[in-house]
């Protein structure tokens, strides 16, 4: 923090407020998804555990949605009464924008009750009650896809904002991508949450039918967070295009100048969560009878990992930004002439390839083993399941991390090229500040969840056992 | 034990190879490289013992599960943030007001890559070739076009920049001063005619 400046300031404040609005409603739109997809495979298989997995995952979602809300409105608080400029210009260019906005979240919010309270009711009616489920999953994405609009455009303004139309303000050159990267990274973050929930109840339980129930949760979580996951770098990819597209000076801030060696960290945070569920699936074939046989695979997939990961990691130079100069010679800080092609982003895009190519074939090794064996369900090496809470908490970081970056990117506007930003606060956060305030995030988060999750399952299991 | 070996054996190869290269060689690293690569060496050697480590028993209580996961947690996010910390770190700059005389603002408008002045252009041997040198733009300016002064040619140069184009440099630039406020424009300017 700049010396004159207190650590408790408008824009640390919006920035907390923010972000966790973010995490909660990331949380409420991608297990509806994941909830709606377990209570059709409980239709269609009979299998009572699909059935119990999407309720039980549900009863968090509810108490979810009002910390969501909750959060959504300290932010408006704090935009109202701090960054007057920027919300006046929103909330009118936007106007119709939030009025829909408004109306969707009355419908959303009434579907989700109803959905909820009508699980039992509705047994019987099973059809009827996904219906309920998906209409509250397409309510749900408009929501997000039309608060996109408005994130979208503050970094990718059209020609004269002011002028411009509501169409032409929402359909802003990066609205799709971030549309398609918001919308895989949450089922994604629902199912590494479903993961986290089940491990922890796996880790706590004695009885052998629950643990048998919550390995099989944490594996079905997983297999939906990694689904996604190995889609999410593509999104990530095309979203950057859109980016650079719009203009490059942005791309080169987040790239090659001030904000490079954030992209170390971030390479080096989805690094992990694809090593992370690949060790999973690892210690998870272990259980499965006949699954040794494709141990061998694992391993030489492992090595392929860690070397596209390595590369990708590599950076252009140890320098704070493209104009700082070092205290020493300048070759000691930066790579040297004929490894210039590793800090490139050829090397780096053929290493994320291959990291998630390699995730992909783990994931269908796994499939494949799981197919042709049988699983013995609840007996599991116990470092399975806390690589299933490492997954969530890294998830939630690397989304608590990346929000900043998106807001940096903009550099001294509040709206790119258009409104600059001239509040008191409004500094370039350098990266370990930026990172420092992600991981207390990400700590106030869990520590939200953590009472969510003792309310739903754990208080709710005793009621339920009475 | 392989492990432990073969990670000890890459790393005295990291900081002791360079020690036979030149400079020259192309292959050099310095300092914060063997560092950082040896930071990965000792992740994938971690990567390649957990795939052999043993089964972990179960928590005994529901008190050391919480225990374990909130360790897993801090651990390695801990250690991101530690990383994030030992990175290198650009100090806190004030976004609105870089600056408070016009020369110094002009100067964070020339760094700033929102403008990009420094990404073809250098001054005092930092910034692009790809422009013309900057060092001493004001004092080149004022005789490159006989009519004007070096004020109004510069003037010219940033909001019309094919203008005039300097012989043995390609016709690129591209008007990105226009998009600047007129008082950005003025700082900038008045930036460029301290470069004497």
């Amino acid at each position: 923090m700049p010396p004159d400046v207190s650590l408790i300031n408008d824009r640390v404040i919006i920035w907390v407020v923010a972000e966790l609005h973010l995490l909660f409603a990331a949380f409420v739109l991608g297990a509806p998804i994941f909830i709606v997809v377990c209570e059709y495979l409980g239709l269609r298989t009979k299998d009572d555990r699909y059935e119990r997995l999407a309720k039980e995952t549900m009863k968090i979602v509810a108490i979810s949605y009002s910390l969501t809300a909750l959060f959504g409105g300290a932010m408006t608080f704090v935009l109202v009464g701090r960054y007057q400029e920027l919300s006046n210009f929103l909330f009118k260019s936007f106007y119709p924008v939030f009025g829909l906005y408004a109306m969707l979240l009355l419908v959303e919010s009434s579907l989700m009750y109803v959905y909820w309270y009508t699980w039992d009711a509705m047994a019987g009616r099973k059809a009827a009650h996904i219906s309920i489920g998906i209409a509250l999953n397409v309510v749900g994405t408009v929501v997000m896809v039309l608060m996109n609009g408005v994130g979208s455009f503050m970094l990718t303004p059209p020609d004269s904002p002011d002028t411009a139309s509501v169409w032409q303000l929402m359909n802003n050159a990066t609205w799709t991508g971030l549309n398609l990267h918001r919308f895989i990274a949450n089922i994604s973050f629902g199912g590494f949450m479903v993961a986290l929930f089940a491990a922890i109840m796996f880790l706590t339980s004695k009885r052998e039918a629950d643990k048998a129930f919550y390995d099989w949760m944490g594996y079905i979580g997983n297999f939906i967070g990694v689904a996604a996951l190995i889609a999410l770098p593509v999104a990530g990819y095309i979203y950057t295009k859109e980016i650079f597209a719009y203009d490059a000076t942005i791309s080169t801030l987040l790239m090659a100048d001030k904000l490079a060696w954030f992209f170390v960290i971030q390479g080096i945070l989805v690094g992990f969560l694809l090593l992370g569920s690949m060790y999973y699936m690892w210690l998870s074939i272990r259980r499965i009878a006949g699954g040794a046989r494709f141990q061998s695979y694992f391993r030489g997939a492992f090595w392929a990992a860690v070397v596209g990961f390595a590369i990708w990691l590599v950076p252009q130079n140890f320098l704070s930004s493209l104009t700082a100069r070092p205290s020493g010679p300048i070759e000691a800080v930066t790579i040297p002439e004929r490894a210039i092609f590793l800090g490139l982003m050829p090397a780096k895009g053929l290493a994320v390839s291959i990291m998630v190519v390699v995730t992909a074939f783990v994931y269908f090794l796994y499939r494949q083993a799981i197919a042709t064996g049988s699983m013995v369900w609840g007996q599991i090496d116990t470092k399975a399941q806390l690589t299933l809470t490492f997954l969530p908490g890294l998830a939630v970081f690397t989304m608590a991390y990346m929000g900043p970056i998106r807001e940096l990117a903009r550099g001294e506007w509040h709206i790119f090229q258009f409104m600059p930003d001239k509040t008191p606060n409004s500094f370039l956060t350098p990266l370990g500040f930026t990172a420092s305030m992600a991981a207390v995030i990400t700590l106030i988060f869990f520590l939200l969840m953590s009472a969510i999750f003792w309310l739903g399952f754990k208080v709710g299991h005793q009621e339920s056992a009475r | 034990m392989r492990i432990l070996i073969a990670v000890v054996a890459i790393i005295a190869l990291i900081w002791l190879l360079p020690l036979f290269l030149s400079v020259e060689s192309g292959l050099k690293f310095g300092l914060p490289y063997r560092v950082f690569f040896s930071l990965i060496v000792i992740f994938v050697g971690f990567v390649f013992y957990l795939l052999r480590a043993p089964d972990m028993p179960s928590p005994k209580s529901a008190g050391r599960a919480v225990a374990s996961v909130a360790i897993v947690f801090v651990a390695s996010i801990g250690l991101i943030v530690l990383f994030a910390n030992l990175a290198p770190q650009f100090a806190f700059e004030s976004k609105g007001s870089a600056a408070g005389t016009p020369i110094e603002s002009g100067k964070a408008i020339f760094n700033d890559p929102n403008a990009g002045c420094f990404l073809c252009h250098a001054v005092g041997g930092a910034g692009g070739t790809r422009g013309p040198d900057l060092s001493h733009v004001a004092t080149v300016a004022s005789k490159r076009r006989p009519a004007m002064s070096a004020e109004d040619y510069l003037k010219e140069s940033l909001l019309n920049p094919s203008a005039y184009v300097v012989p043995t440099f390609d016709n690129i630039m591209p008007p990105i001063a226009q998009r600047l406020p007129p008082e950005k424009l003025n700082d900038l300017l008045t930036y460029l005619m301290t470069l004497k």
